[in-house]
């Protein structure tokens, strides 16, 4: 603990005038007090930060913040952070995201991102439920789940395993946290921006309105993540065979590839060399 | 930075100051998560419950107040929010009757000053047992005035209980319910 500096930035300090209208109990607010503490902690300046986000309840999270945001298309939020992190390295750029936007509409962009590990966080609010349109299942809602007129006998269909389909597909930070402990959870999104690659924070939000069941459920279950003592378990079937999917920590954090055998930031004239060559391969197209 | 902090803060060795920057952390979110709550059943039409928030959070503020006065006289430390002693025990892994903690947009005043007196308990049972702990005189006795704050507060919050507890009417039609299936 650094006991020589007093604090220069507090967590209200990341919140916009624009007041949550999420339903009262939601468990995203914890998330936005735990992305709050986690910016403030780091005391990011609010113009190096950026939010962006698809369609849901979470995905409200960039006009609730007083940092650059973007509230784009459905499922497409992914693209969209990954192109301005491209054109703006500088930013810390933190994507936002639902169960359904993130895994259902947008799954294959979370499948490249990790795979391509670009340096973005990666938040994603599961509830394990369509809340904005009033209660349907999602892809993460337990097949035996009947409240809902769409799946009166539930749907059947296996949940999706996010933790384990991110480390299958190449993730190089991945964790999962509980909304009801906002600080807990701050800690896993300073450990995901300080992160030099795509980081993928897996967030249990209890939906209040249309999944009370799975509020009481987590809050009885989750525990801390204890990460097997042999390191060759750690792997994809360790996340999908032997979790139970209520562990909360890092669950997988490694030295990203990519970034390992990325050759030193290139200079100006480099740069402008490579787009020299670019246009002239479009050339052509353009006559 | 790399890593975040890891160390634990251990509550005996706590200086005043530490002392100070854990309690206003406590006292300050917990009126901005007020504030949040009155927001949103205001968005909600329930017109009860969001006044009775708004005394709430002004009693909030002003125990946050009347703690941040002391933060002159001392160097405020900078905690890592992960670090903080404090965490009501019953936030996670939470025993079946604290589950079912109602808070949804139809809430009472009266429901609604239980829980949050539920709550300010569980503050001043932080701040009881620290002062029991802490090895320092100063520590010892900024603890002291800081859980008679929150005793203030407390009685504050009985007080507005008694009267919601005569007045408290149904749970208002909301304007727009959500579509629960049968």
């Amino acid at each position: 603990m650094d006991t020589s500096m007093t604090p220069t930035r507090r967590a209200r300090d990341y919140l916009s005038d624009i007041k949550p209208i999420w339903c009262p109990g939601c468990g995203h607010f914890g998330v936005l007090s735990g992305l709050t503490k986690a910016l403030a902690y780091l005391e990011r300046p609010n113009h190096e930060v950026a939010i962006v986000s698809g369609i849901g309840c979470s995905s409200r999270l960039p006009a609730y913040l007083d940092c650059y945001g973007f509230h784009g298309l459905h499922g497409r939020a992914l693209p969209l952070a990954t192109g301005l992190k491209l054109a703006r390295p500088d930013l810390t750029v933190i994507v936002a995201s639902g169960d359904g936007d993130g895994f259902s509409i947008g799954g294959n962009h979370f499948l490249h991102a990790c795979r391509r590990n670009v340096d973005l966080t990666y938040i994603v609010m599961d509830n394990a439920v369509y809340g904005m349109t009033k209660g349907q299942a999602s892809p993460t809602t337990d097949p035996d789940w009947a409240q809902s007129a769409l799946t009166p006998h539930g749907t059947g269909i296996p949940a999706f395993r996010p933790a384990a389909i991110a480390m299958s597909s190449g993730a190089s930070f991945i964790a999962r946290g509980f909304s009801s402990d906002p600080h807990g959870l701050s800690e896993l999104i300073v450990r995901a921006i300080l992160h030099p690659g795509f980081a993928f924070v897996h967030i249990l939000s209890p939906c209040r309105t249309y999944r009370p069941d799975d509020l009481s459920t987590w809050k009885k279950g989750v525990h801390p993540y204890r990460p097997a003592a042999d390191p060759l378990a750690s792997s994809p079937s360790t996340l999908t065979v032997f979790e139970d999917g209520l562990g909360l920590g890092v669950l997988h954090e490694a030295v990203p590839d990519a970034l390992a055998r990325a050759a030193p930031s290139s200079g100006v004239a480099e740069q402008e060399s490579a787009l020299a060559r670019i246009e002239a391969e479009l050339e052509p197209l353009h006559r | 930075m790399t890593q975040p902090e890891t160390i634990k803060i251990d509550i005996r060795t706590m200086s005043a100051g530490e002392v100070l920057a854990h309690a206003l952390e406590l006292t300050q979110d917990s009126a901005d998560r007020y504030a949040q709550l009155q927001a949103c059943l205001e968005a909600h039409h329930n017109e009860a419950a969001a006044a009775t928030l708004r005394q709430i959070v002004t009693y909030s503020l002003a125990t946050a107040e009347a703690i941040s006065r002391n933060a002159a006289l001392e160097q405020l430390p900078k905690i890592a929010p992960w670090q903080l002693c404090w965490r009501c025990a019953d936030l996670i892994a939470a025993p079946a009757e604290a589950a079912a903690t109602p808070c949804d947009h139809q809430i009472s005043a009266s429901e609604l000053l239980r829980l949050a007196l539920r709550r300010e308990h569980c503050a001043l049972s932080c701040f009881q047992d620290a002062q029991a702990e802490v090895a320092s005189d100063a520590s010892r006795k900024m603890l002291s005035e800081i859980a008679l704050r929150q005793s203030d507060q407390i009685a504050q919050l009985e007080k507005l209980l008694a009267a919601a507890e005569t007045t408290d009417e149904p749970a208002p039609a909301d304007l727009d319910p959500p579509n629960r299936p049968d």
